[in-house]
């Protein structure tokens, strides 16, 4: 039985064994399928006992809104989610990874992972694909070192701030950070500025919109909070709750049959494998 | 690429360009260069309108690629007891328009029919030189903010203009890196207050400044304001704002 090609567990999670294929079908004049970038604004923000990250929810290919509710509040672990900007399949698929990774850290060290652990991971696989993994990631968590968020830029450099914000509407959100940020806020106040952020992002930069996603993060746990907000049109929106219960359409009978069949022939086969021993 | 970090562009671009444009001998002369960039450079503006008139706000830096050449620089200019333009671009563009402006302020004057820019006219008329410009693939490497008081209408005017002659008005103007970081806080400043007061605005653009001042490189803390309502136009000597650096001691280390 030859051993299975399309799993090899020497090798790292991503792959370019596709580059010089694709080198050559660029060559023969088939066009690569267009990138879906999540231009983004994402921005978190520490306040007093936890942090709070926000996202808008708008994924474009060139100038086309591809996805109008894509989640880019990932999951990394209970006490540590993660912003991803940049390419969409870059941020979904490095943050997946590194979810597994951190499991697997976390049951051998026996312990909750620290924000750290997860971002001097991160930064080392981005930097050992010199950027071409597209992710620009916001992680941010609450460990026993107390609320901690830290953003990862693709080349692989990390950056400790109180406020942060990345995407193409980073700097719109920025503004406002800048403007209102204060140390030791509640939450609702850092819920507010967040989402005030984001909102600058969605209104000021194209390529950012849709819904506002919130996360709140405290020593008790994670809360996301999808949507936070929602800028729908009216004419999008459901008149109703369209999930009818039982009993609306009125059952008239219910039975139990048994199904009739004919044995058209019985087998007996001996099988090729050693056997089991005990 | 490179250059950025060894060598400053500006000073690489200005060596590259003969210091005059004919040569001694005809087999070696160089071609009409064109606008490649500019060399001594003003950064972002800022333009709010109030109630009353408008404030125009920029920082006095005249950046020479990645130098900060000099600290003092006026880019804001009056023109009229009605009118005020302030810069961004390239510094040797706006004397030439700065100089074109009053050799045109004279010839009306000697026309003697009373007859003076309007914030209005001024910006039509800086559109279309930038525009023509533009049009022989030569611009003038700038983006203005036009602003003042329009006695004929009792409003006032506030309008931006770009180095390809890309011009509009609008309650609040920013220009360059300022369209990234100040035009949405001074679009949400304008939305929650339609009837700004001069002092509001004059708060909301210094603010506009300070967002600069955080996050873009060519700016600094010294600026000047000037403010044109009914009756004068005033640029206001040089000052400094002051910035709050706090949050810095919140941080320790890169992760």
């Amino acid at each position: 039985m030859a051993t299975a090609t399309f799993f090899d567990p020497e090798s790292s999670g991503f792959q370019f064994d596709n580059y010089a294929r694709n080198q050559q079908l660029v060559k023969q004049g088939i066009k690569p399928p267009k990138l879906m970038k999540t231009g983004t604004t994402t921005t978190a923000v520490i306040f007093k006992g936890g942090v709070v990250l926000g996202a808008d929810t708008r994924a474009t290919g060139g100038n086309i809104v591809m996805n109008k509710n894509c989640s880019k509040i990932h999951y990394l672990a209970k006490n540590m989610y993660c912003l991803g900007a940049g390419t969409a399949a870059d941020t979904e698929y490095t943050t997946r990874l590194m979810a597994g990774k951190l499991e697997l850290l976390a049951m051998s060290m026996r312990r909750i992972v620290p924000v750290k652990s997860a971002v001097r991971m991160l930064k080392q696989m981005l930097f050992r694909y010199q950027g071409h993994v597209s992710a620009a990631l916001i992680v941010g968590g609450v460990d026993m070192l107390g609320p901690k968020i830290v953003s990862i830029a693709p080349h692989g450099s990390s950056d400790n701030a109180p406020y942060l914000a990345m995407g193409s509407g980073s700097i719109a959100a920025m503004s406002v950070l800048e403007t209102n940020f204060r140390p030791d806020m509640t939450a609702e106040e850092a819920v507010k500025l967040v989402r005030d952020a984001i909102n600058a992002g969605v209104t000021n930069d194209l390529f950012s919109g849709s819904n506002i996603d919130i996360c709140v993060i405290t020593i008790d746990g994670a809360q996301v909070i999808r949507p936070y907000e929602q800028n729908q049109p009216e004419v999008l929106k459901k008149a109703n709750n369209y999930t009818f219960p039982r009993g609306t359409t009125t059952v008239l009978s219910q039975g139990v049959r048994k199904v009739d069949y004919h044995i058209v022939s019985t087998e007996i086969r001996k099988t090729d494998e050693e056997p089991m021993e005990t | 690429m490179a250059h950025r970090y060894d060598i400053n562009s500006a000073l690489l671009r200005d060596l590259k360009v003969p210091l005059d444009g004919r040569t001694s001998s005809s087999h070696s002369a160089t071609p009409k260069q064109h606008s490649q960039g500019p060399s001594v450079s003003g950064t972002a503006v800022i333009g709010v309108a109030f109630k009353d008139g408008i404030v125009l706000a920029a920082d006095t830096v005249g950046s020479y690629g990645t130098l900060c050449k000099i600290r003092t620089v006026p880019r804001l200019l009056k023109v009229n007891k009605n009118t005020v333009l302030a810069m961004s671009g390239d510094y040797a563009d706006f004397q030439f328009i700065e100089q074109h402006i009053g050799k045109q302020s004279i010839r009306d004057f000697n026309s003697d029919d009373g007859y003076e820019w309007s914030p209005k006219s001024l910006h039509s008329w800086l559109t279309r030189v930038l525009y023509n410009a533009r049009s022989k693939i030569d611009p003038l490497w700038n983006s203005y903010v036009v602003g003042g008081y329009e006695t004929e209408t009792n409003r006032p005017y506030l309008g931006g203009l770009t180095m390809l002659g890309i011009s509009y008005t609008s309650p609040y103007v920013a220009t360059g890196f300022g369209r990234f970081i100040a035009q949405p806080f001074l679009a949400d400043q304008v939305e929650k207050n339609p009837e700004l007061d001069e002092k509001t605005a004059r708060v909301a653009a210094i603010h506009a400044l300070r967002l600069l001042y955080y996050r873009n490189r060519e700016s600094s803390n010294k600026y000047q304001l000037a403010v044109v309502t009914k009756d004068n136009a005033v640029v206001e000597p040089v000052k400094e704002f002051e910035t709050a650096w706090d949050t810095a001691l919140m941080i320790r280390g890169y992760d």
